[in-house]
């Protein structure tokens, strides 16, 4: 029997190079005898995307449609192999119905894992990375991934609102020009140690999906009020983001979406 | 013959400094987001230099800090910034952390929930403005927070602690936090406020009453 379906019937966590030459056997044996039509049947509803899961799912991510402050850990649980529901919810929703008033800590994302609900995406990004070796072993480096994590969190959560544009905007240049860059300048301090690297050791750690998240905010317009240039004063931190883009953990992710 | 005994226990305490990493934690003199800390590297042993200083002399200190926030973590000579990054870090050299990784989780979610909570704590410099936005804050976001918390207590059981059977910095964390608002240090919200989820207090009181923090008290009183 085709091991890449039994696998997908009982959802264990594998590698990423066992997903690959898994799908070579699975492409030649699928040639063969009558079994094939079981195998194809099977292999036409998972092939595109192996590492979904849409049914009994032992791990479920909830959050909106789009990268915010989930796709770390959507990028984490695909490098760790771990496969699970990529739940998005329509923002529409979220505001009309009794969702997030019924979600645990009235935010998104939450992570379902065997049944149980965890909240903060922070805390969800260090479970998966550390399930994907996408998280420091070594307790300083860890203290500094922690960090970065940290100064991001901050950053975003002390962001001024405010329902009239003008004032929204003078309070986000003050800020921007302020304490944020306080905080951008030393995540750009520790880029710039971390040479043509990454953050916190040889690979590309949860710290560094961090920066990369931040930078691909603002340089798409999606901070209001901060434009891309911002990030010209972060040189560091633009050439650390690229780097990520530039790795094979961003890519397999983003490939494996593209089918 | 005890002055002989000294000179060698000097020296071994001596060696065992040097060997050991040099640590510095800089903080205001008062609990806040460094106690903590303060209270698991002691746990664990871990010599470090506790640098205390007031609300006054911030002003000229704060140009030095890096991220212009304390606490901050000297070790070896890098300074490591952010009071969860830090805190986790003394509780992983101190046994306070949770070796199981779902624990783990949810002890690392505890301390950005409160973190979270403290952070979006409205301020005002008008104090009717300040109050009122408090109680909305207190009746809403905060208290669907708490409630969290309150339910994860719920699920310890009466012998468990916040992230599971162990006692780790997340328990720290959220008798600091009770302890906060029961003896009136959250402006403009009733130091009863937690009462309505008994758990959460009863947890408090069993943190309260744990080997560690009784000892700490002890230790700070000498």
């Amino acid at each position: 029997e085709d091991p890449r379906s039994q696998r997908a019937l009982t959802c264990p966590a594998s590698s990423a190079r066992d997903r690959s030459a898994a799908g070579m056997m699975h492409r030649s044996t699928h040639l063969l005898a009558l079994s094939a039509a079981l195998f194809t049947v099977f292999s036409l509803s998972h092939a595109a995307d192996p590492e979904t899961c849409t049914k009994d799912c032992n791990v479920v991510l909830t959050y909106f449609d789009g990268a915010g402050r989930a796709e770390a850990i959507r990028i984490a649980l695909f490098t760790a192999g771990i496969p699970f529901e990529d739940k998005r919810v329509d923002y529409s929703v979220w505001s009309a119905s009794n969702l997030k008033a019924d979600t645990p800590g009235q935010a998104l994302p939450v992570l379902s894992v065997d049944g149980v609900v965890y909240t903060q995406s922070l805390a969800i990004q260090r479970w998966a990375g550390r399930k994907s070796s996408m998280y420091p072993e070594d307790d300083k480096l860890a203290m500094r991934c922690d960090e970065v994590m940290d100064i991001f969190a901050e950053v975003l959560t002390k962001t001024p609102q405010d329902p009239d544009a003008e004032k929204k905007a003078a309070l986000r240049k003050t800020y921007s020009e302020g304490p944020m860059k306080v905080k951008m300048d030393l995540v750009n301090k520790y880029a710039e140690s971390a040479g043509g690297g990454f953050l916190c050791g040889d690979g590309v750690t949860i710290a560094d999906l961090n920066v990369w998240g931040a930078v691909d905010m603002i340089s798409k317009g999606n901070f209001d009020h901060v434009p891309a240039t911002y990030l010209d004063q972060f040189p560091a931190m633009k050439a650390l983001s690229k780097r990520v883009e530039e790795s094979a953990v961003f890519k397999d992710y983003y490939a494996s979406k593209a089918k | 013959e005890r002055s002989a005994a000294c000179q060698v226990a000097k020296l071994v305490c001596v060696l065992k400094v040097a060997s050991m990493s040099n640590i510095t934690l800089k903080y205001f003199d008062g609990g806040g987001r460094g106690e903590a800390i303060r209270i698991a590297l002691w746990h664990g042993g871990i010599q470090f230099t506790d640098e205390r200083f007031t609300y006054d002399q911030w002003k000229e200190i704060k140009p030095t800090i890096p991220g212009g926030a304390v606490p901050v973590l000297e070790v070896d000579g890098k300074t490591f910034t952010q009071s969860a990054a830090l805190l986790r870090y003394a509780g992983r050299r101190s046994g306070l952390y949770p070796e199981d990784l779902v624990e783990a989780m949810r002890c690392d979610e505890v301390l950005d929930i409160v973190s979270e909570v403290l952070t979006k704590t409205p301020q005002d410099a008008d104090v009717e403005v300040k109050k009122a936005k408090r109680a909305e804050y207190a009746a809403g976001p905060m208290k669907g927070k708490m409630g969290l918390l309150g339910s994860y207590a719920e699920q310890s059981g009466p012998d468990g602690f916040i992230a599971g059977k162990s006692f780790t910095i997340a328990d720290l964390v959220l008798e600091s936090t009770v302890g906060m608002f029961e003896s009136g240090n959250f402006d403009h919200v009733a130091s009863d406020y937690c009462e309505q989820w008994p758990a959460l207090v009863a947890l408090a009181k069993r943190i309260r009453a744990h080997d560690i923090v009784a000892k700490w008290a002890a230790s700070k009183a000498k």
